[in-house]
């Protein structure tokens, strides 16, 4: 009984391993007739890949696809604090300095589109705004920060102040002034903190995205000192 | 009587020589005219087997063209309008000769290269009609603005706005017409529910806002199918221009 279980078994595994075997051979010896049979363009008899010489796939590519933030009226308010420190030898005229970055972070070009509005409070706050000496910049991040350019660590700013009194050469070359370079350092920086990471220019002539390193290059792009639409959004909110 | 009888058959043998000159003489212009008609047929022979050889040379060379990588686009567009001057000038000289002969009516082949010749118009018209189609797909392209999400809301409006006014002002052939409105239609479209979220906006719509942001989107869907809509347009002329090309290689063949 045993004997004829194990026969039956070894028959069944035989003709299963036969049928596999044919549909495997089937398949081979098929597959390059099938294919052969494909229809495919005949370059003596028609105009093979003429849809290649169109250009209107091209053009619908270049169109980017519409990105459209919610106007600040669509968003609930909300406010945040921030105070204003120096770091090192501080030249730079600090009343200004307070004045401008408010005005900055409050103007109606710029953050306060995603219905926000930063407060100025004495110390603390959810971030704070340092104007630093150059020298000094590495003290907040050896890795995050150089003597060259501004940055931001966590809920620190940090505005170098040779780039505030300044800007820089990439700036200057691309015909932009002194008070939108401090415009646009404010809101690069602040961009970081509410989330954002570094944008590259979209097209030759195009406005610079506010998270375009612009103070670095310009790649191609304009002067730009305030978030574009496709910018308005914060992982704070 | 005699005098009068050898009258007679001098009469009567002149008669018989007359005949046969006449006989011999239409017998060779017959032998004459069947062998001028009988070169002119087997030329024309020659000259559709030509036509149809050259015609496939120059399709496999276009296709060449076309299919190469290093080749740019506007080259071979180009290289596309020479193939029509070519197919062209294989119409006009196709049994020219024969055709300028006073015995073409009676050739055996009149109606092959009748039929050949106007075969190959047929071709060269369908031809053009795909470069007629490409070009004219190429300045309509070019209307359209590029990288144009950046901007704000009315800025964007302001853009399609003037795109839908180039392109309205665009001319092109008859072959482009269907995509020109189809483009037309789409960009219309997109700059409308462009519109209507600058409206939405400015009344702090907040339902309008969001159901203008869905229109953007479709729209926009709408506008990108037309590189579709233009495949199919150039698929149709290029059906017809492959249906044209095998009916005269067939021709041609029989």
């Amino acid at each position: 009984m045993g004997n004829q279980k194990t026969n039956t078994f070894r028959h069944m595994r035989t003709v299963f391993s036969s049928v596999i075997l044919a549909t495997v051979a089937l398949y081979s010896i098929l597959t390059p007739f099938s294919a052969a049979a494909s229809p495919s363009c005949d370059p003596t008899g028609s105009l093979c890949q003429i849809d290649t010489l169109l250009s209107l796939g091209d053009s619908m590519q270049q169109i980017g696809a519409p990105s459209i933030s919610d106007p600040s009226w669509l968003k609930p308010h909300v406010t945040f604090t921030y105070s204003i420190a120096t770091k090192g030898n501080i030249t730079a005229d600090m009343t200004e300095f307070r004045q401008l970055v408010n005005q900055t972070l409050n103007d109606a070009r710029g953050w306060s589109r995603l219905n926000l509005t930063f407060n100025e409070v004495a110390s603390g706050g959810n971030l704070t705004i340092y104007l630093a000496e150059a020298l000094q910049m590495t003290s907040f991040s050896a890795n995050g920060c150089s003597t060259s350019w501004s940055c931001t660590v966590g809920n620190t700013i940090i505005i170098n102040q040779d780039r505030w009194l300044a800007a820089t050469d990439s700036w200057n070359g691309g015909g932009g002034n002194l008070r939108d370079y401090r415009n646009m350092v404010v809101n690069h920086e602040t961009g970081h903190w509410l989330g954002h990471n570094h944008l590259h220019c979209s097209g030759p002539g195009q406005l610079a995205p506010i998270m375009q390193q612009q103070s670095i290059d310009l790649e191609g792009c304009k002067v730009n000192p305030w978030p574009l639409d496709s910018e308005l959004w914060s992982t704070r909110l | 009587m005699m005098r009068y009888q050898k009258k007679r058959r001098m009469s009567r043998q002149k008669t018989t020589i007359l005949v046969i000159g006449i006989i011999i003489v239409a017998c060779a212009g017959i032998v004459l005219k069947f062998g001028i008609v009988s070169a002119a047929d087997n030329n024309a022979k020659t000259s559709i087997t030509t036509a149809s050889a050259n015609l496939v040379t120059f399709t496999t060379g276009i296709n060449g063209v076309i299919a190469s990588t290093d080749v740019p686009n506007d080259q071979k567009v180009i290289k596309l309008q020479a193939y029509v001057s070519q197919v062209k000038t294989l119409a006009d000289t196709i049994c020219r000769d024969q055709r300028s002969t006073i015995y073409y009516d009676v050739l055996p082949i009149h109606n092959t290269c009748e039929k050949a010749h106007s075969q190959l118009v047929d071709i060269g018209t369908s031809s053009a009609a795909i470069y007629s189609y490409i070009t004219d797909e190429i300045v309509l392209s070019a209307l359209l603005p590029k990288g144009s999400t950046s901007n704000g809301l009315s800025d964007t409006y302001d853009l399609w706005n003037r795109t839908s006014s180039l392109l309205s002002a665009a001319k092109v052939g008859e072959e482009a017409n269907n995509i020109k409105s189809s483009l037309q239609k789409a960009v219309d479209g997109y700059r409308d529910a462009w519109k209507s979220l600058v409206d939405a906006n400015s009344k702090q719509d907040s339902s309008g806002f969001n159901a203008a942001k869905t229109a953007v989107q479709a729209a926009y869907s709408s506008l990108q199918s037309q590189k579709d809509v233009s495949i199919t347009q150039l698929d149709a002329l290029d059906t017809l221009f492959t249906s044209k090309y095998s009916a005269f290689i067939s021709t041609t063949k029989g």
